[in-house]
């Protein structure tokens, strides 16, 4: 049936791009006003809090990737208006600008321009977030294609039936996207570790090729520097337990995430991957830093495989939790969007599941909500890349 | 249910993995390509962990996938457990 379906119905945004979600998102750029941003989010029904933690300590590179991580979440399709709010007004407004020139809706409100009250902040903020809300509030979907998508592949808690089921499975996803003229991605590089040659040998360019195998050298390096063994960090206590006994093993099952089609880039974390195809982020294999990388990166959607259960999912980007794992899909029963241990005890073949899996994501593309919406699981961690000072 | 409780993925590999929760003296029928085998496993093997399909030399580097995942610290029969007490990484190594 999927066959047949090049389709999925979005918003259109003013720059082309194409949204799955229609989220007015509250979206607080410095630590003080965090507090507030999140009594404004929760009187605006339907509105996603991001709370930014920090403001004047990254510095340098770090700075770099905090500032487009943010305007990254502000810009991803899936947000229809932005209400900023900050105590940093050039650093607001700057931002501001830059949201605007796309022509998204942005309103910027500033601890400063409310003499410092966070209760006024509180009902301005109220205010404008409701006028932002009624003006999204009028979109309605339209039939897309799906060369509009840009969907992340992820997974956590692994065990070896990810590798065996669910990552393959969403590798065949991967590769129908990119034969569409969609982008698909895989991060987490430090599990590309023992995989690496695998990765390289599918890249566009020799430089390419070996820009990867120079991002997981440093990786392992990293690790050697801080003298941690890998084994009882990545893979972890609970991969361990699950059966995944090496950071080799666990990433060769990790890449089958990718599929089989050339690789066009790496990009750092956050950063938005140019044109159709596949592409890798360098980037922390850490979950939830993990998901922000891609959904700031603008991805739409996110596939997220499954060892023994993981209920994260990303604010921005719905999270598709999959599963292979008998175990697991008979236990986690509703947090799963899709189960396929029917192909784990060969009652089906994986070909088969990737249409069911297809479909499934275009039904969410188009408006179905994952378990996670539906719990308002989520969250967005930046990833730190220096200290502060 | 399925016709094997194992899997061998690529024929280079030592080891396989067990499609269910296998007991100490249990005999599983092993899937490696076409053709099934039988191996009695002489630990417990639980769900997804995998067992030597031939003997393994310590220091050997042992597959699965058809791609190295680590090597062998001791001596492994047919049958055994093989997990983090017996395969190591051979990556990010302190020396």
């Amino acid at each position: 049936m999927s066959k047949t379906r090049d389709s999925f119905d979005g918003y259109v945004r003013p720059d082309g791009s194409v949204g799955v979600r229609n989220h007015l998102l509250v979206l607080s750029i410095t630590g003080l006003t965090g507090p507030t941003a999140r009594r404004i989010s929760n009187a605006l029904p339907g509105s996603v809090i991001v709370d930014y933690l920090y403001d004047g300590g990254p510095v340098g590179e770090d700075r770099k990737a905090q500032e487009r991580a943010l305007l990254g979440l502000a810009l991803n399709p899936n947000v229809g208006a932005v209400l900023l709010i900050s105590s940093n007004p050039p650093r607001s407004d700057a931002m501001t600008e830059k949201i605007s020139a796309t022509g998204k809706l942005v309103e910027c409100l500033t601890l400063d321009d409310c003499g410092h009250d966070a209760l006024v902040l509180t009902e301005r903020g109220i205010q404008a977030g409701e006028r932002l809300a009624e003006e999204i509030g009028a979109l309605e979907r339209v039939s897309s294609p799906i060369s509009s998508l840009y969907v992340a592949m992820e997974c956590g808690r692994s065990d070896p039936s990810s590798g065996l089921v669910a990552n393959p499975l969403m590798g065949l996803i991967s590769d129908r996207l990119v034969d569409a003229g969609a982008r698909a991605i895989i991060g987490e590089s430090v599990e590309w570790l023992g995989a690496e040659h695998l990765l390289a040998n599918r890249a566009s360019t020799p430089e390419l090729a070996q820009s990867i195998l120079d991002a997981v050298c440093a990786k392992e390096q990293a690790a050697i520097d801080v003298g941690i063994d890998l084994t009882g960090n990545n893979p972890g206590p609970t991969n361990i337990a699950a059966g995944l006994s090496t950071i080799e093993e666990k990433s060769l099952g990790n890449v089958a995430k990718s599929g089989s089609r050339p690789i066009q880039s790496l990009v750092g974390w956050a950063e938005v991957p140019k044109g159709p195809g596949f592409h890798l982020m360098d980037a922390p294999a850490y979950a939830p830093e993990s998901l922000t990388g891609f959904s700031a990166s603008g991805s739409q959607l996110i596939m997220f495989s499954t060892g023994v259960g993981n209920s994260f999912v990303n604010s921005i980007a719905p999270t598709i939790k999959i599963s292979g794992n008998p175990e697991t899909c008979a236990r986690l029963e509703q947090q799963l969007d899709f189960k396929c241990s029917s192909v784990f005890v060969g009652d089906k073949s994986l070909e088969e599941a990737a249409e069911d899996l297809f479909d499934t994501m275009l039904d969410i593309a188009s408006g179905a909500e994952t378990w996670g919406e539906k719990m308002e699981e989520g969250g967005e961690a930046f990833a730190r890349m220096g200290p502060s000072i | 249910m399925s016709n094997w409780d194992a899997i061998v993925l690529n024929q280079k590999d030592q080891i396989a993995t067990a499609l269910i929760n296998a007991s100490a003296g249990q005999t599983l029928r092993v899937k490696a390509g076409e053709s099934i085998s039988e191996i009695t496993v002489n630990e417990d093997i639980p769900l997804c962990h995998k067992f030597a399909v031939t003997k393994i030399a310590a220091g050997t580097a042992i597959n699965k996938y058809g791609e190295t995942i680590g090597a062998a610290s001791s001596d492994i029969e047919i049958g055994h457990h093989v997990h983090v007490h017996n395969l190591k990484s051979l990556r990010a190594i302190n020396n």
